[in-house]
């Protein structure tokens, strides 16, 4: 089905283009046809977007887009006084992300550098992605800089097993790779055992590789779908939108795939919740017409004029019964990929990678004659036969993102609500009653894997696997060494469920493993016990970390059905000229992520609400011909149940204050349109700054150009890991002292808008429409 | 003889002063309209005025209008537009009512309910209330229920070069191509829909207090709604504008716009009014000559002026022609204007006066123009009508029309352009498809209501 699309979509493009070449010049298009008029419009255009932050400029996107809009209308059809059938078809190519290696600098498709938040992967960049345990060799003499100490664990590993080409690992790359001091993470420098330089580094993969992930949307795309932008945000791809609508007397109905928008705010949606929105693409930059994913629905909506004191009355009612679909993030792959897309695909490929149990390559052959070894041919990769899902990056343990949680596609799973507008003497009114999913995604830990030890003192001794004693002196531990056998121990134990493992470990449910090792009566029961009477399991995860009480889990992001009711009012104050509005909405047990809690998941009452000011004004000295339309709006969103710091808990801030200000001018008769505005995220204090002019050169071209601009958010940039704190970079080295709080998971969220700032942009679009 | 011969001479020569856009001053129009006032008019019903004959006419046409409409290859037929007044119920309101209308210190009216409200016979010029009079005699013309129109272009039109290229002239297998002669750069042409649905001083309506439904529920305390819609180009395709319009003049419009990138209605500012509308040469108020709220102006009465004008067009829609295709090719009836100055009173605005020409028959306007705020004459306005009793009326040849009741009686609006003397260039606003449709309260809740902005897009 979806090659159908594509192909049909590339063939709507180069019919269209040709027709568009040859055909006169026309307006929209209106003829009688279908038994009705049918009306067709659209555009073609072409924007080059080019990254020029971070020191390098390169083509980051190249889009080709189509857009036609057609219409069979029809009037005094059976009981409906008017009829219309409706679609938005919109293919599109982004050159710069297909053509990449050649186009785009080495970015995207086929290339071989890194996105604009990420850096080449390798040993340095992200030890433990790249070499698993190795690390811990690292300043043994003939074992520096993790020269392959261990046989498996890591991705590397492919490469040392002899698995993959070398090249293979420019198809990766290294985000949210700040030490805890802000500079920039190097394995060599962590390794020295400063706390301050301790980094978590994720890797992340940019060719839409096949990752388990089960059910995980927009990580594993095919790279033409994605340089198309038909990805799992652009269900039934051309095809934007499609539907039926009809009027009867003071009824409009409408059902099929479409938007439907509520709400007064610009640029944030509290009312407008219906659709989910697609930020993968180009961030907020493109208008929310643009990026608003359509949904199936069906809506109704009866005006009824005045009642008691109000006039101008309507009532909708709204059932979406698409299956759900949250919010776009982008592929990890893409040019404006949000930082959360790319976290997903790093935990994805945790779970693809590490989960699996270890296996050895083709370079470990030798070792099947070596008598010292243990290795015996079902060590090997492969030789288990065609389901064989071992990996030589693997370490035998459940951790990283293993599903995606989306409601079931069922009855009881559709959304829906009502929104009843009306006038009240000045007012404009809109009162709004919504049921639906949360459609921003929130992780939690369904497992962790606790050391046995934890749970059974006389297995204390193990809970550290190569012990201090090896890494002061290279002596052997328990009689065994630190090597190959470590990781294989994992994967024995958890097969035999008590098996001569090394280090044995329990996966268990976040809750009850705390439980469970504050009653273990272990090293770290009292901290348990502790975070259990505190209800912050971050008190247990990052104290316990260096003594490896917890090896991280495997994760999944979860949806929750949550209510939101809005109230929203505009308001025109003659005096000064100036139309205020006012949004507000409050969801009840909104699903959020508190790193407080053992699973990261957590629920609270979120109150919206925004202010905005409306005014065209007079610049004399600007435009003595038109006025300047300057908006402004103050926006908050507050978590009611808000708990923790800046660096644990809720990864933000109790109150979220964003300003942002616009203005549009106009010239040569409203040809010339110049655009810029400025926000301001209060809680990372980051800044985005864009302006752009439109020229509309006759009905059919226009040209536009401009620039975005992103910084800030450097204040705060770190988050507490919680299970994954084990694998901060030094790994237990030095105990206590080790800073938990790093940029990953949750630290771009502190970031905020500055997550992104290194992906400053000049654009230039021609379009052609008709 | 030769006395009559010689004041002629000089009528002609001061109405034939050239103008200068930068030098014209609203006294400078004053003057003209003085100097002419008793002029005497030396063509009859049937002549066709060619530019050799221009002299005769040039007494008839406000001096700053003359370069638009004279010209070398001009053809202006001359024919009596003959008995345009209004309907019998609107003259019986006018009867009815007459001597209840007031005027308040600050301008406004009070005691109102229908017909003309006070008779223009009395208008002394120069006087400050009695241009308050007639901007309301204007406010209160007799309207019907209001204009429909289907098609409304917005034209724009640059000075000089040609537009046979531009896709108007082949939109829609090239029915415009008819209406759009002559020359002049047609830079940009948008489209769309337009209604006002009037709700109070309905002379028509007086079995309902000359209110639509009584003046309750959805028309209550409202003068009337008016909805302008844009169909195309496809940047603008979707955008419309709803303003309400109240019966207390003291209370502001309210309005709002539906922006489709937003898709979304955004209440609007008043002070958009005086703004350019999406870059044409109007502002939202200079719809009809004059379309905004009287209390934020002052106004003085002029006095009366003979005009020629296209007061009862012999096509159904305006066939425009000349050098730099703004002018109507058409019959033009000699007529007895009132001209009013007004005064804008927001620091804002971008006139600093402008004069407004109504005829004193039916009431519509033909004329304007406006001064900026250096006193230099700006832009003019001429305004083309055609009868609704006449029978190429009934059928609009391009565009579907509503229909228009017998005895409707209205000099429906042809079309509006604006003429930007200063920078060269004019926006024409043919309107086609035109009709004063009977309208039901239900229509009106339907297409007029605020939530109807969002209905089907």
């Amino acid at each position: 089905m979806k090659r159908t699309l594509r192909a049909f979509s590339i063939g709507a493009v180069a019919l269209s283009s040709s027709f568009l070449v040859s055909a006169p010049a026309e307006a929209r298009i209106q003829i009688d046809a279908l038994g009705g008029e049918v009306e067709i419009n659209g555009f073609l255009s072409s924007e080059a977007r080019a990254r020029v932050g971070g020191g390098e400029s390169y083509l980051n996107q190249w889009i080709q887009r189509l857009q036609i809009e057609a219409s069979a209308n029809y009037e005094d059809v059976g009981v409906f006084d008017t009829l219309s059938f409706v679609t938005v078809v919109r293919p599109e190519f982004d050159a710069a992300y297909y053509y990449g290696d050649d186009i785009a600098s080495g970015r995207h498709r086929g290339g071989d550098k890194p996105s604009y938040m990420g850096s080449p992967f390798n040993f340095q960049t992200d030890p433990v992605g790249f070499g698993g345990f190795d690390y811990l060799c690292n300043g043994v003499p003939g074992l520096e800089n993790g020269s392959g100490c261990f046989s498996t664990g890591g991705i590397n590993k492919f490469v040392q097993q002899g698995l993959w080409n070398p090249a293979e690992l420019n198809n990766f790359e290294v985000i949210l790779n700040r030490a805890a001091n802000g500079t920039q993470f190097g394995a060599a420098s962590a390794l020295s055992g400063d706390a301050q330089l301790s980094g978590f580094p994720l890797f992340v993969p940019l060719d839409g590789r096949e990752l388990a992930c089960r059910r995980c949307t927009n990580v594993d795309n095919d790279l033409l779908d994605i340089a198309m932008n038909n990805n799992d945000s652009t269900r039934l791809y051309p095809f934007r939108e499609l539907y039926v609508d009809a009027t009867v007397g003071d009824w409009w109905f409408r059902v099929g795939k479409q938007q439907i928008v509520w709400g007064k705010t610009d640029f944030f949606r509290l009312q407008d919740i219906i659709n989910p929105v697609d930020f993968g693409q180009h961030f907020f930059f493109d208008s929310f017409e643009d990026i608003r994913i359509p949904q199936w629905i069906a809506s109704a909506q009866w005006k009824f004029g005045d009642w008691g004191p109000t006039t101008d009355n309507a009532i909708q009612f709204v059932w979406n019964f698409d299956e759900f679909q949250g919010i776009g993030l982008g592929n990890p792959s893409g040019g404006w990929a949000h930082p959360f897309a790319k976290e997903k695909g790093t935990f994805a490929a945790f779970n693809h990678y590490f989960s699996v149990e270890p296996c050895l390559g083709p370079n470990s052959l030798a070792l099947l004659q070596d008598p010292a070894s243990n290795v015996t041919p079902d060590a090997f990769c492969g030789s288990r036969g065609p389901g064989d899902q071992r990996a030589p990056s693997g370490f035998g343990q459940p951790v990283g993102l293993s599903y995606e949680d989306r409601p079931e596609y069922e009855l009881g799973n559709t959304e829906g609500g009502a929104r009843w507008e009306f006038r009240l003497g000045e007012l404009h009114l809109a009162l709004s009653a919504y049921s639906a999913f949360n459609d921003v995604p929130v992780f939690r830990f369904h497992s962790v894997n606790v050391a046995q030890g934890q749970l059974d003192p006389g297995l204390v001794a193990a809970a550290n696997p190569c012990g201090e004693s090896f890494l002061q002196n290279g002596a052997v531990y328990n009689g065994t060494a630190c090597n190959d056998e470590l990781i294989f121990a994992y994967a024995e134990y958890l097969a035999t469920d008590g098996g001569a493992g090394v280090v044995p470990i329990t996966v268990m449910d976040p809750n009850q493993a705390i439980q469970a090792i504050a009653a273990g009566g272990g090293p770290n029961a009292a901290l348990a016990q502790q975070a259990l009477d505190e209800d912050n399991a971050a008190l247990f995860y990052t104290g316990s970390a260096s003594g490896l009480a917890v090896l991280g889990g495997q994760t999944d992001i979860q949806y929750q059905r949550s209510q939101t009711l809005g109230l929203s009012f505009d308001y025109f104050e003659s005096f000064t000229g100036t139309v205020f509005r006012v949004e507000s909405s409050v969801t009840i047990d909104e699903l959020v992520n508190n790193t407080r809690k053992a699973n990261w998941v957590d629920e609270s009452e979120v109150m919206r609400w925004s202010i905005g000011i409306d005014r065209p004004t007079w610049i004399k000295w600007l435009n003595k011909d038109r006025t300047f339309f300057l908006s402004t709006q103050l926006f908050d969103t507050w978590y009611l149940d808000h708990e923790g710091d800046k660096h644990t808990g809720y990864y933000t801030d109790e109150h979220n204050f964003i300003w942002t200000f616009f203005f549009i001018g106009n010239y040569m008769r409203d040809r010339v349109t110049p655009l810029g505005f400025l926000v301001w995220e209060e809680a990372s204090n980051s800044w985005v700054a864009g302006f752009n002019t439109e020229w509309k050169i006759d009905n059919h071209w226009s040209v536009k150009g401009g620039l975005h601009t992103i910084w800030g958010g450097n204040e705060n940039f770190r988050h507490d890991s919680g299970p994954f704190s084990t694998f901060v970079v030094p790994f237990g080295a030095n105990g206590v002292g080790n800073n938990y709080a790093q940029h990953s998971v949750f630290g771009a969220a502190h970031e905020g808008i500055g997550a992104l700032r290194a992906n400053d942009e000049l654009f230039f679009q021609v379009k052609y429409q008709f | 003889m030769i006395k009559t011969s010689l004041r002629l001479a000089v009528l002609a020569a001061l109405a034939a002063q050239p103008l200068v856009g930068s030098a014209f001053s609203p006294e400078d129009h004053m003057a003209w309209i003085k100097a002419n006032q008793e002029a005497q008019p030396q063509f009859v019903d049937g002549d066709t005025i060619t530019y050799d004959k221009a002299d005769l006419v040039r007494p008839f046409i406000p001096a700053e209008q003359q370069e638009t409409v004279l010209f070398e290859g001009m053809d202006m037929k001359i024919k009596d537009a003959g008995d345009v007044s209004p309907t019998d119920s609107y003259k019986a309101a006018t009867e009815k009512f007459a001597g209840q209308a007031t005027i308040a210190a600050d301008g406004a009216i009070e005691n109102y309910t229908s017909g003309r409200p006070f008779d223009p016979a009395t208008f002394t010029p120069g006087s400050e209330e009695d241009g308050w009079k007639w901007v309301w005699n204007w406010m209160y013309r007799w309207q019907s229920a209001g204009l429909k129109v289907n098609e409304v272009h917005w034209v724009w039109v640059r000075e000089g070069g040609e537009h046979s290229g531009h896709d108007i002239m082949t939109a829609d297998g090239g029915q415009y191509k008819q209406y759009y002669t002559g020359g002049g750069n047609f830079e940009r042409v948008l489209a769309g829909p337009y209604q006002r649905v009037l709700m109070s001083g309905r002379a028509d309506l007086p079995d309902t207090n000359y209110r639509m439904n009584n003046g309750e529920g959805f028309a209550k305390n409202t003068n009337f709604r008016e909805y302008t819609g844009f169909t195309s180009p496809f940047d603008i395709a979707g955008t419309a504008f709803l303003i309400l319009r109240y019966d207390d003049p003291r209370k502001p419009d309210d309005s709002w716009a539906y922006i489709p990138s937003l898709r979304r209605v955004r209440r609007i500012s008043v002070e958009v009014k005086s703004d350019s509308l999406l870059g044409t040469d109007h502002t939202l108020e200079d719809f009809y000559g004059f379309n905004g709220r009287p209390l934020e102006h002052k106004w003085q009465y002029v006095g009366t002026a003979r005009i020629l004008a296209v007061a009862r067009s012999r096509t159904r829609d305006t066939i425009y022609y000349g050098p730099n295709g703004w002018a109507p090719l058409d019959d033009w009836a000699l007529r007895t204007m009132d001209v009013v100055q007004m005064f804008p009173q927001r620091t804002g605005h971008p006139y600093s006066t402008k004069f407004i020409y109504s005829d004193r028959e039916s009431g519509e306007s033909f004329y304007a123009n406006a001064f900026d705020k250096a006193g230099e004459l700006w832009k003019v306005w001429q305004i083309q009508k055609v009868w609704t009793e006449d029978p190429h009326f009934k059928e609009s040849p391009v565009i579907k029309q509503d229909p228009t009741p017998e005895g409707t009686r209205m000099l429906a609006f042809q079309s509006i352009n604006v003429i930007d003397l200063q920078n060269k260039r004019g926006t024409l606003v043919p309107c086609r498809g035109n009709s004063f449709p009977t309208v039901e309260l239900s229509d009106v809740k339907k297409t007029h209501d605020v939530n109807y902005l969002t209905e089907g897009r």
